[in-house]
C-alpha cells in the first residue's frame, strides 16, 4: 500500500487533510513533512487551514488551567463504566484524565468547571442514594456511581429535574442520560459490580 | 500567571477566552479538540472513548482546532 507523501509522490488537498493533525501534532519528520510542506507552499486553502490550526494550538498552550466540560467527563464516566471501549482503555489513561479531578472535588478550590463537575457528581449521587456531603473517594467510583444510578433514573429523574432545573448541567447530563438508556439494556452481570439495589 | 508578547493573551486570561470559544464549537469537534489537546490524550485513546475512527478523530481535530482559531480571530483575539 502507498504510504501518504511517500518519496516521489505529489501530495494532493486530501494527503494534506489526512496528514494535517499529525502535521501540528509534530508527528511526521523527513521527506513526508518536506511533501507536506511544498504542497501547503502552492495550496492557499490548505495553507490556511494549516496555519488556523496550528494558531489554535498555540493558544492553547498558553491557556492554563481549563477544565473540560461537564458531559464530557460525564460521557467519559459512561465510557469507562459501561462503554464499548471498557475493556481497552488503560487505567493510567482513566487516572490522567480524572484522577487529579477526583482529588479536587474534595478539595474547597471551585472554579467553574469544577463546581459544575462537582453538580454532576451531585446529582449523579442523587440518583444513586449516595449522600453528597458524606462522599468518599471510592464512592466515586465510575463504575459505583453508573450502576446505581440506572436503577433509579427513570424513578427519580422528574423529582431531580425540579431540583437542579436552573442549572444548564442537567440538561447536559439528561441527554446523555437518554442516550445511554436508549443505547444500553440493564446489564445482567450488575452483581459482578458489586451493586446493591435499595 | 499573566503575560502578554506583541500583544498575545496567556494564562487565565487567555483561559478564559478559550472556555468561550470552546462552548461554540460543535459537540462533536470540542470533545475531541478537548481530549487531545488540553487532556493530551494520543489520537488512539481518544478514537477509544469516543468509539470513532482513528481517521475521524483527526478530521474532527482539524476542523475543531481551524474553527477555534477563526472564532478566536473573530473576536479579535490574536491568534
Amino acid at each position: 500500500m502507498e504510504r501518504v507523501g511517500e518519496v516521489g509522490t505529489a501530495m494532493n488537498c486530501a494527503d494534506v487533510e489526512i496528514l494535517l493533525a499529525d502535521y501540528v501534532d509534530g508527528n511526521i519528520r523527513g521527506e513526508q513533512k518536506s511533501a507536506f510542506e511544498q504542497h501547503l507552499a502552492g495550496c492557499a486553502e490548505c495553507a490556511e487551514l494549516a496555519r488556523d490550526a496550528s494558531a489554535a494550538v498555540s493558544f492553547m498552550e498558553r491557556a492554563a488551567d481549563v477544565e473540560p466540560p461537564p458531559e464530557l467527563l460525564t460521557r467519559i464516566l459512561f465510557e469507562i463504566s459501561d462503554g464499548p471501549s471498557r475493556a481497552h482503555v488503560k487505567p493510567n489513561w482513566m487516572r490522567r484524565v480524572l484522577g487529579p479531578r477526583l482529588g479536587l472535588i474534595l478539595q474547597p478550590r471551585f472554579s467553574m468547571g469544577l463546581a459544575m463537575t462537582i453538580l454532576s457528581f451531585a446529582m449523579l449521587g442523587r440518583l444513586s442514594g449516595i449522600e453528597v456531603r458524606q462522599l468518599k473517594p471510592s464512592d466515586l467510583d465510575p463504575v459505583k456511581v453508573w450502576v446505581a444510578a440506572e436503577d433509579r433514573v427513570s424513578r427519580t429523574w422528574e423529582r431531580t429535574m425540579k431540583y437542579y432545573e436552573n442549572l444548564k448541567v442537567v440538561f447536559e447530563i439528561q441527554s446523555r442520560i437518554r442516550e445511554w438508556s436508549d443505547q444500553s439494556e440493564p446489564p445482567s452481570d450488575s452483581s459482578q459490580k458489586d451493586t446493591k439495589k435499595k | 500567571m499573566i503575560s502578554r508578547t506583541e500583544g498575545m493573551v496567556a494564562g487565565r486570561e487567555a483561559s478564559e477566552l478559550l472556555q468561550g470559544a470552546l462552548q461554540k464549537l460543535s459537540p462533536e469537534l470540542r470533545e475531541t479538540v478537548i481530549l487531545r489537546d488540553l487532556e493530551e490524550l494520543e489520537y488512539r485513546e481518544i478514537a477509544q472513548v469516543l468509539n470513532v475512527p482513528e481517521g475521524t478523530v483527526k478530521s474532527r481535530l482539524n476542523r475543531g482546532r481551524a474553527e477555534l482559531a477563526r472564532i478566536l480571530r473573530r473576536q479579535k483575539v490574536a491568534v
